[in-house]
C-alpha cells in the first residue's frame, strides 16, 4: 500500500508539492494527471527516497521511503519513461542482474525466462543484446523484474510516452494483469484516455497540489478531459 | 545482493567492450619496447664498465714496473657503479649522477667526480624520464586504468539506467565501490602480469625484486581506481568525466612534478657547480701561489741521516694537505646547499604520487639518487684511504714492495643494506596515504550518487 500524507517538497523557494495526501491499495491504480511540473514525477522520486520531504510522508507498507529506502525499494518496483537496460547486455542477462541487485532469491533461469514470457517478450529476444530492443520491449523487461520482484507496488512515470498504440495497449494490458495480482500501482501520465480506462482512481495535479481525486468507475472519457482542461485552465 | 554478482556483471559487461584487449594490447607492445630499451641500456653501461675496468687493469699492470723506484705506486683506480640486478626496469637518475669516478691518490678531492658534476634529485628528471618500463608503469599505466575505468558511473547516469540500478534495495557507494574493484581486477591483473613478464623477460629476474615490482604497481594502480572512483561520484556526464581523468592525469603526472620542482627551486635555489668549479679553482691557484711563495722563502731543512724517502716528497704531501684543507670550506658549503635542496625534493616527492611510484621504482632499480650518493661517500672513503696509504709509507720511511702492490684494495660498491627497502616503504606508504584521501573524498560524496 502506498500512503502520502500531507506531503510537501520544496526545492529552495519553489513549492514543487504542496500538501498531497492519498493512499493506493493493494490492487489499485491511481493515476497522477497533470501538466508538467505540476508535481507527478516528484511524488515518485519521494515515493523512491530520491528526495527528502521538506514535510509529511510517504510511506510503502507504513515504511518510510526516505527513513527506510531499502526496505521500501525491496517492495516496489519503478518504470520510468524510458526503461534504460545495459545494451551490451541480453534482456535476459538485464533481468538477472536486476533481479540480483532486487535481491531476489529464487533466480533460477526458467523463472527468469518464464517472467520475460509474462511479460510480452517473445522467446527469440531473450538472447538478444537489448541495444537492439525497441522502446516497449525494454518497458516489458521492466514489467518482468516487476513480476520476478513480485513486487507489492509499481511506480509508473509515464510508462507510454513514446509508444506506438499497439505497444501502449499492451502495456497497459500487462499493468492490468499486475492490478489483479493485488499490486498497488501508481502512474503519472498525460494519456487521459488510458488513465480513465485502467485507473482505479484518479487524481489531477496542478502546481504541486492534488486539486481533485476522481473515481474512475463513475466517470466518463468526455467528463474526465472536460474536468482536467477546467483544471488546467484555472492554473493558466 | 552478493558483491560477486556485481563484480561478475561488470567484467562481463567490460569483456564485451571491444577496447579493453587493445589497450592491453598496446600495453603489450609499449611495455615490451620499453623493457628492451632498459635492457639496452643495462648493455651498454655494462660494457662501458668492462671498458673502464679494463684500461683499470691496464694501467696498474704499467704502473707495476715503478715499484721501488717511488715512494708508493698508486694507479689511478676508476670506481664503478655497477647496475642493480633489476636495471633494466628503470633507467631513471642513473645518468645524471656519475657512475664512475677518477681516484687519484695524490690529487685533490674536486678531480674525483670531476666528469659528470650534475644536478641530483629533479623531480622532473624523475617524473619525465626515458622510455623505460618506469615510464610505461609512471606514465601509461595510468591512462589504461582510467581509459577503462572513467566511465564507472557517468555511463549509466548518462543512459539513465541508474534510475531503474538506484531503485532497487542498494547502496550507491556499495555499487559503484564494487564495480571499481571488478573493473581494476580486469584492467589491473593483466596489465601487472604484462610488467612482470616484461620485466623478467628484459633480466629482471629476482623473484624478491619482481614481487615489491608487483606491490608497487598495485599500490599505483589502486591510487588511480581510487581517483576513478571519486570522478565517478561528481561526474554524471562521460564528457565530463573524460575531461575530468585526462585532466588530473595531466595535473599528477606531468604538471605538479614540474611545479613542485619550481617550488622547490624558489625556496631552495640549487647551488651553481660552475661557481663552485671557478672558486675551486681561485683557491687551489691561491695556495699554490702561497706554497710557492713560501718554499721560496724558507727552503726545508735536509736532515741527516738522510731518510730512505726523501723529504721533498713530505713536503709535497704537506702541501697537498693544505690545498685539500683550503677547498674543504668551499666543498662543504656545497655540499649542504645541495643536501638542503636535495632534502626539499626527498620531502615534496611523498606529495606526489607519480613522483613517489618513479622513486620506489628508481631504488628497486638501483638507478635512485641515494644509491649514487652512496657511491660517491664510497668513492670518496676510498680516496682517503689511499692517501692514508701513501703517508704510511711517509711514516714508515719504507716504501712500497711489490707485494704490498698486489695487495693493494680494490673499490667495490657496497649496497646500503636496508635503504632499498626503507625507501620503497616511505613510497608506498606516502601513495596509501593519497588513496585513502581519495577515497574519503568519494565517501564524502556518496550523498550524491543517491539519485539518478
Amino acid at each position: 500500500m502506498l500512503t502520502a500524507t500531507h506531503l510537501v517538497k520544496e526545492h529552495g523557494t519553489h513549492r514543487a508539492l504542496d500538501d498531497v495526501s492519498f493512499t493506493v491499495r493493494p490492487g489499485e491504480i491511481f493515476c497522477l494527471l497533470g501538466a508538467n511540473g505540476a508535481g507527478k514525477s516528484t511524488t515518485i522520486k519521494l515515493f523512491l527516497g530520491f528526495l527528502e520531504p521538506t514535510s509529511g510522508s510517504a510511506e510503502v507498507d507504513g515504511l518510510s521511503a526516505w527513513q527506510q529506502p531499502h526496505e521500501v525499494r525491496r517492495r516496489l518496483l519503478y518504470i520510468p519513461e524510458n526503461v534504460a537496460l545495459y545494451d551490451e547486455l541480453t534482456g535476459y542477462e538485464n533481468l538477472d542482474y536486476f533481479a540480483r541487485l532486487a535481491a531476489v532469491e529464487q533466480r533460477s533461469s526458467a523463472r527468469l525466462k518464464d517472467a520475460l514470457r509474462s511479460a510480452g517478450l517473445a522467446p527469440e529476444a531473450f538472447g538478444r543484446r537489448v541495444g537492439l530492443y525497441s522502446k516497449g520491449m525494454r518497458q516489458k523487461v521492466g514489467i518482468a523484474l516487476a513480476i520476478i520482484k513480485e513486487a507489492r507496488a509499481l511506480l509508473l512515470d509515464e510508462p507510454t510516452s513514446g509508444l506506438d498504440p499497439t505497444a501502449s495497449a499492451e502495456f497497459h494490458e500487462l499493468i492490468v494483469r499486475q492490478r489483479d495480482r493485488g499490486t498497488a500501482i501508481l502512474m503519472a501520465t498525460h494519456d487521459l484516455f488510458r488513465a480513465r480506462e485502467v485507473a482505479t482512481t484518479i487524481g489531477l495535479m496542478q502546481a504541486g497540489r492534488l486539486c481533485r481525486t476522481l473515481d474512475a468507475s463513475t466517470i466518463t472519457a468526455n467528463d474526465l478531459e472536460s474536468l482536467y482542461l477546467e483544471e488546467m485552465s484555472r492554473s493558466a | 545482493m552478493s558483491s560477486l554478482s556485481i563484480a561478475g556483471h561488470e567484467i562481463r559487461r567490460l569483456l564485451r567492450d571491444r577496447a579493453l584487449p587493445v589497450l592491453l594490447g598496446l600495453l603489450v607492445v609499449l611495455a615490451a619496447y620499453a623493457a628492451w630499451n632498459g635492457s639496452a641500456w643495462v648493455g651498454q653501461r655494462e660494457a662501458a664498465i668492462s671498458l673502464i675496468n679494463a684500461e683499470e687493469q691496464d694501467a696498474r699492470d704499467r704502473s707495476r714496473g715503478f715499484v721501488g723506484k717511488a715512494p708508493s705506486v698508486l694507479p689511478r683506480v676508476q670506481p664503478v657503479l655497477p647496475p642493480g640486478p633489476m636495471a633494466a626496469l628503470s633507467i631513471g637518475q642513473a645518468d645524471a649522477y656519475p657512475y664512475t669516478a677518477d681516484v687519484v691518490a695524490l690529487g685533490d678531492r674536486s678531480q674525483l667526480l670531476r666528469h659528470v658534476w650534475s644536478d641530483i634529485g629533479n623531480p622532473a628528471v624523475q617524473a619525465a624520464g626515458r622510455f623505460d618500463l618506469a615510464f610505461v608503469i609512471v606514465f601509461l599505466l595510468p591512462l589504461v586504468i582510467l581509459a577503462t575505468t572513467f566511465d564507472l558511473w557517468s555511463r549509466e547516469c548518462e543512459r539513465g539506467i541508474t534510475a531503474l540500478v538506484l531503485s532497487q534495495p542498494i547502496a550507491a557507494g556499495r555499487l559503484i565501490a564494487v564495480k571499481a574493484l571488478a573493473r581494476g581486477a580486469i584492467v589491473l591483473l593483466p596489465a601487472l602480469a604484462i610488467i612482470i613478464a616484461v620485466a623478467a623477460g628484459s633480466g629482471a629476474t629476482r623473484p624478491s625484486g619482481l614481487a615489491v615490482l608487483a606491490l608497487i604497481v598495485l599500490a599505483y594502480g589502486s591510487f588511480w581506481l581510487a581517483l576513478a572512483v571519486l570522478i565517478g561520484c561528481f561526474a554524471r556526464r562521460t564528457t565530463e568525466a573524460a575531461i575530468a581523468a585526462g585532466a588530473l592525469w595531466l595535473l599528477i603526472v606531468v604538471m605538479a612534478p614540474s611545479l613542485v620542482l619550481a617550488a622547490v627551486n624558489l625556496m631552495v635555489p640549487p647551488p651553481s657547480q660552475m661557481q663552485l668549479a671557478t672558486a675551486l679553482k681561485a683557491q687551489l691557484a691561491d695556495t699554490a701561489r702561497q706554497q710557492q711563495l713560501r718554499h721560496a722563502a724558507a727552503s726545508p731543512a735536509t736532515r741527516s741521516p738522510a731518510p730512505r724517502i726523501a723529504d721533498a716528497v713530505r713536503v709535497a704531501y704537506a702541501d697537498l694537505v693544505q690545498a685539500d684543507q683550503a677547498i674543504a670550506p668551499l666543498i662543504a658549503a656545497h655540499t649542504e646547499a645541495e643536501d638542503a635542496r636535495r632534502q626539499a625534493l626527498d620531502r615534496a616527492r611523498l606529495l606526489l604520487p607519480s613522483v613517489a611510484v618513479q622513486d620506489a621504482l628508481d631504488r628497486l632499480a638501483g638507478s635512485d639518487a641515494d644509491r649514487a650518493l652512496a657511491f660517491q661517500q664510497q668513492v670518496l672513503a676510498y680516496w682517503h684511504a689511499r692517501r692514508q696509504l701513501h703517508k704510511d709509507y711517509l711514516d714508515r720511511d719504507v716504501p712500497q714492495t711489490l707485494a704490498e702492490y698486489d695487495a693493494l684494495p680494490r673499490f667495490e660498491f657496497q649496497d646500503t643494506a636496508g635503504a632499498l627497502q626503507r625507501g620503497v616503504l616511505i613510497d608506498l606508504a606516502a601513495l596509501a596515504v593519497a588513496t585513502l584521501l581519495l577515497l574519503i573524498a568519494a565517501w564524502s560524496m556518496r550523498r550524491r550518487l543517491a539519485t539518478p
